[in-house]
């Protein structure tokens, strides 16, 4: 499905969580992503739930990753903040963009249905996460392609 | 020590799960879709009792008390941190420092508040740590140009942090102390004499010009901008900035301590 540019969007199905050192660490060791990336380090619910309260992080810091994380299969990423810089690095790059409500981590949290696997345990929320989520709200900032997991347009 | 457990409790209580101060930040966002979740995220943050942003990065606990000993104040600090711990996310040391992983600590700083009584805390999440500003100028600079400096770091880092954000500025006394004073802005407002008025209404004026829309847009989503001016010298004068994301995660409680 092509994401269009000032739209907003949900996601269902399954996606990568990860931030800073478990994404720079799984692009070091090149391994495989799924098309969605959601930039997040969630809080580690100790009361056995999916995870807890996973807002998105900001994007500027994981910019000089963007070639690697392409090339490792991730079509769109969902993470905070927009400048002028952030739009021109993934249009260079060719990656789709959106935005999720920063600071919204209770939010966002509850949007996951699963954790299939996690990576890089010794990382803490560092590390990257397998999930599946339902209706995960996104705004696009920069057009991109998801072929992976059911997104739909919605009125917000 | 153990008579301070309850009041710890409730300002942990605050700043996770439901922030006081949170209805500055709703009441001003200019976008209904955004303002939807936020309200939604509120309700979750309480229902599920899951922390309103899981980003909280380093904490400030701040003291304010007449005689406390400092083994007294560590036990305090201590109590929190547990407390916090026990919801919030560990801090995550950076590579650059050292490369092992905390575990359940929370990250917690103690700064003892002078001529107040209580208990207060800031949450430092990225969002407000990492689009902090920092810069001394001479004391004959145009006070324009500290302006204009301000207000293009606003609009470089302001929608890359959780809009809408609150401003703090500190200008004057040393380049540390300017930096903690911007903060402490967020506990207790402005802070300088009536003859500065007119410059801080002229700062107010070009903040709130900045476009700080986190769509991309070109709306401003700036909430309060606080200023607070210290006693400095003529050869260097520092001006300090901090940001406080819409979670606005910043509590204080009058207490008689110590």
């Amino acid at each position: 499905m092509r994401l269009v540019e000032g739209y907003w969007y949900e996601f269902s199905g399954v996606l990568t969580i990860g931030r800073d050192r478990g994404l720079k660490q799984a692009c070091a060791e090149k391994k495989p992503f799924t098309e969605v990336l959601f930039l997040a380090g969630p809080t580690l619910d100790a009361r056995g739930s999916a995870l807890g309260s996973c807002g998105p992080t900001s994007v500027n810091r994981m910019i000089p990753m963007l070639h690697d994380l392409r090339a490792l299969g991730v079509r769109h990423v969902i993470g905070k903040g927009v400048n002028a810089e952030v739009i021109d690095a993934f249009r260079s790059v060719g990656l789709g963009y959106g935005v999720a409500v920063g600071g919204a981590g209770a939010f966002y949290g509850l949007k996951i249905r699963r954790l299939i696997d996690r990576s890089y345990t010794e990382l803490g929320p560092e590390g990257v996460f397998l999930v599946e989520v339902v209706d995960l709200p996104f705004y696009v900032v920069v057009e991109g392609v998801v072929r992976d997991g059911i997104t739909k347009q919605v009125q917000r | 020590m153990e008579e301070y457990r309850p009041i710890v409790k409730e300002l942990v209580r605050r700043l996770l799960f439901a922030p006081t101060r949170i209805q500055e930040s709703l009441g001003i966002v200019p976008d209904q879709a955004f303002a939807r979740i936020m309200c939604e995220n509120v309700q979750a943050s309480a229902l599920a009792t899951l922390p309103v942003c899981q980003d909280t990065g380093i904490v400030t606990f701040y003291v304010g008390h007449r005689r406390l000993s400092d083994d007294q104040l560590d036990t305090l600090r201590k109590m929190f941190e547990c407390e916090f711990s026990t919801y919030a996310r560990p801090s995550e040391r950076v590579p650059l420092i050292d490369s092992y992983h905390l575990g359940t600590n929370q990250l917690v700083y103690v700064e003892e508040i002078r001529g107040r009584q209580g208990l207060g805390a800031i949450v430092s999440g990225a969002g407000t740590e990492m689009h902090a500003y920092l810069k001394v100028y001479a004391g004959t600079e145009d006070f324009a140009n500290i302006v204009s400096d301000l207000a293009e770091w606003v609009k470089r880092r302001g929608a890359l942090a959780c809009p809408p954000i609150h401003i703090s500025v500190a200008i004057g006394g040393t380049a540390a102390e300017a930096t903690r004073e911007a903060k402490i802005g967020f506990l207790f407002g402005d802070s300088y004499p009536s003859s500065f008025e007119t410059r801080a209404a002229a700062l107010r004026d070009s903040l709130r010009g900045v476009p700080l829309d986190p769509k991309g847009g070109t709306q401003s989503w700036l909430g309060n901008v606080y200023v607070r001016l210290l006693p400095g010298h003529i050869s260097a004068v520092p001006v300090a900035l901090s940001m406080m994301c819409w979670p606005f995660r910043v509590e204080w409680m009058d207490v008689e301590i110590g």
